[in-house]
């Protein structure tokens, strides 16, 4: 059986000669072989779950017990120093994306219009995208978006 | 008392006063009509020129395109004229070579004919390693084991590698697997993984055929599996190839249509941002319509060994030899120019790209990741190019990931809208202030802001036309210095003068004042018309960046479809495994 799809394209051809950017790809010099590999490893389904479940609860205990546990997974899979994690935000108007960051063990909402910590602001256009559950950014500046599938997008 | 009749001398005054005063209103306007006239004019020059500029720059574009297509078809030309001048005698020992073997396996050809020819061919191609391989192909079919040997020796000397595997091929093709197996251990014993020669991409496409027999297949893939697992480890090299995958996307891109998006690319300063985030997401369709079409190519089942034989040695002895590089590779960067029809930059682009394939010498890693992307640069067909994509399975995700998420990276959702002081024709006239606004701002938001500054700009301009008191200070003054010598003449007569001039001053008043309420009413007309204008672009403007943003989204989207495509390649064996939980 053949199925006979029109994707959408844009169908004019190159013309101008533009590099695509490459900000989020830099290589990430002095990590190890070893953490690279383990950056680079597909998240469990457990670790995706618990993320998700930061944005329901809204116990404070419940909701720090999440955060301690997805530290000590991040610690389990040396994979490098974890800044935090940045997410879209489910809260509603006037909020778009949040920020848990590891060394508070908190959870920041913010408008479009606040700043996000240091280190975090690469990572926030690309929260926007559908395609992303959420965003790890490290603390030597890789910031890794992770696709729903909790395999690494880079 | 004086009886002299002031009347004439009062209507004569009056008739005075009249004139001069139709002459400066005359004289007013004509200056004001001329004013408006010289600026409609400027305005309709400035567009003129701004047109004729933008013409002007694409002919002069596209004069040089066509200047750079005629030069390249010129020298391509020249080109293969001179390869052919240089090279064209190796075609022949190439056709004999076939031809030799195929009168072997027939049969109706005497061994000295056989000789004869490819005792010619060496003398008439020095330095060629084909010519000694076939003179040993004779000796070999007449049993003169000594000419054998030592045109077998004189082969290797002049191209070891690509002797080896000659012979490997030959010998495969005329049943002899375990001589073959020896040359073929022979040609990969001699071989460094980092630095292979072109022709290694005939084992690449040898090996997709199963072409040298099981004992052979199982050497090769040990051989590829051990090469593979040592590069792999090095990290450097894994990058390149995840490089080599991001340009792959990046160049089959497409660009967006100008004409769709003409409001937005005019008011928002930052539109070619969104153009190009639009544009990089383009290329999904384009790989996955690519890919597609080689995972569904269905291979021919082979006709025999021996023609898939014959194929490969037409390809070991057409494509790989090095002297014919250099020209080869003008050729290549000529062609591009001819295809992109003069755009020197992407031709570069492109052929850069394509040269990667010419290189001399690469790495087993980098050779599959360009039989996955260019096997018609590497002489491998179809068959070949699908085996290499499963093998660069990761390199590929990855690539579809780093690009992706590069160009998500600089996403912008709201554009600038900048409406500048020569946005339109009342911008210019009415002097507009100048106003931004946000295409996600809210509607209503924006019109009342768009009217608020159309009001401040029209009120300045309602307040410079209004009439003002101050204009009855001339005929004022002139009607007083009228009486005042009328006065000298007869108190009467002055009374009279300044009674009428008065009525005359305040009659004119009263018209001047009309006309400038007529003025007034016409400007609060045009106020109507330039905030409907300005709202009207801003309206246009969102529509478009709708459009565009959903389009994005549509492109964007197909991500997950051609990693899906990556993901279920047939021929992949995924190295990509589930996390530790």
């Amino acid at each position: 059986m053949e199925i006979n799809r029109t994707r959408r394209r844009l169908n004019e051809p190159l013309k101008a000669n533009t590099v695509a950017p490459q900000s989020v790809t830099a290589a990430v010099p002095g990590l190890s072989a070893l953490e690279r590999g383990n950056r680079a490893r597909r998240r469990s389904r457990e670790l995706l779950d618990a993320v998700q479940r930061l944005d329901t609860t809204l116990d404070p205990a419940a909701h720090q017990q999440i955060v301690d546990w997805v530290q000590e997974h991040y610690d389990d899979r040396n994979g490098g120093q974890l800044l935090g994690l940045f997410g879209r935000c489910y809260l509603g108007p006037p909020f778009v994306d949040h920020a848990m960051d590891m060394s508070g063990h908190i959870l920041e909402h913010f408008k479009p219009g606040d700043a996000v910590p240091t280190g975090f602001a690469p990572a926030r256009p690309l929260v926007r995208s559908e395609a992303y559950l959420f965003v790890e950014v490290y603390s030597d500046g890789q910031v890794v978006p992770v696709r729903i599938d909790g395999s690494s997008a880079v | 008392m004086s009886n002299v009749d002031p009347t004439p001398a009062l209507r004569g005054l009056q008739r005075e006063i009249e004139l001069m005063h139709r002459e400066m209103n005359l004289q007013f306007d004509g200056v004001g009509s001329e004013m408006g006239r010289i600026r409609g004019d400027m305005a309709l020059t400035k567009d003129e020129l701004t047109a004729l500029r933008r013409e002007f720059a694409e002919y002069v574009q596209q004069a040089a395109r066509q200047s750079n297509v005629q030069e390249s078809t010129t020298v391509v030309g020249n080109l293969r004229a001179e390869l052919e001048r240089q090279f064209g005698h190796y075609a022949v020992v190439r056709r004999t070579s076939t031809g030799i073997l195929q009168a072997f396996d027939v049969g109706n050809v005497t061994n000295q004919v056989v000789s004869q020819v490819s005792e010619e061919l060496i003398i008439q191609t020095p330095r060629y390693w084909l010519a000694p391989a076939i003179v040993a192909l004779a000796a070999w079919s007449r049993d003169d084991e000594e000419v054998a040997e030592k045109s077998v020796r004189e082969a290797f000397s002049r191209d070891k590698n690509k002797t080896s595997l000659f012979f490997a091929l030959i010998l495969r093709r005329q049943g002899r697997l375990d001589e073959a197996l020896r040359w073929l251990r022979h040609y990969l014993t001699s071989l460094d993984p980092l630095a292979l020669g072109r022709e290694f991409s005939i084992i690449l496409e040898a090996t997709s055929y199963d072409a040298f027999g099981p004992a052979g297949q199982a050497l090769l893939s040990e051989v590829m599996t051990r090469w593979c697992a040592e590069l792999r480890t090095r990290s450097e090299i894994v990058e390149d190839q995840i490089q080599t995958w991001i340009r792959e996307l990046g160049t089959n891109r497409e660009m967006v249509n100008g004409n769709e998006y003409t409001t937005i690319a005019t008011y928002a300063p930052a539109w070619s941002t969104f153009a190009a985030q639009l544009e990089q997401a383009s290329a999904l369709p384009v790989i996955i319509d690519k890919y597609e079409a080689i995972k569904a190519f269905d291979a021919p089942i082979p006709s025999s060994l021996e023609d898939i034989l014959d194929d490969i040695l037409d390809t070991l002895t057409e494509e790989f030899d090095e002297e014919e590089l250099p020209l080869r590779r003008e050729v290549l960067y000529h062609e591009a120019v001819i295809e992109t029809r003069g755009d020197l930059d992407l031709a570069r682009d492109r052929g850069d790209h394509l040269q990667k394939a010419l290189e001399e010498r690469i790495d087993v890693v980098s050779m599959q990741t360009r039989a996955a992307m260019t096997p018609e640069l590497l002489g491998v067909g179809t068959q070949t190019q699908r085996i290499a994509i499963g093998v660069g399975q990761d390199d590929f995700r990855t690539g579809v990931g780093r690009f992706c998420a590069a160009y998500r990276g600089q996403a912008v959702d709201n554009l600038k809208l900048t409406f500048s002081p020569t946005h339109s024709n009342y911008a210019t006239t009415y002097g507009f202030p100048g106003l931004t606004v946000q295409t996600n701002d809210d509607e209503q938001d924006v019109i009342s802001r768009i009217s608020a500054a159309w009001k401040k700009s029209f009120d300045a301009h309602i307040a410079k036309i209004s009439f003002k008191n101050s204009w009855y200070y001339k005929p004022a003054a002139i009607a007083g210095v009228v009486a005042l010598i009328s006065f000298f003449i007869n108190v009467w007569l002055g009374v009279l003068v300044l009674l009428a001039a008065a009525g005359i001053v305040y009659y004119q008043g009263e018209e001047a004042r009309k006309k400038c309420e007529a003025e007034i009413a016409a400007a609060r007309a045009a106020q109507v018309s330039a905030i409907e204008h300005t709202t009207g672009i801003f309206r246009d403007a969102v529509a478009e960046f709708v459009d565009a943003r959903l389009l994005y989204g549509e492109l964007d989207a197909q991500e997950a479809e051609l990693l899906r495509l990556i993901d279920t390649w047939p021929t992949a064996d995924s190295t990509l495994s589930e996390g530790a939980a």
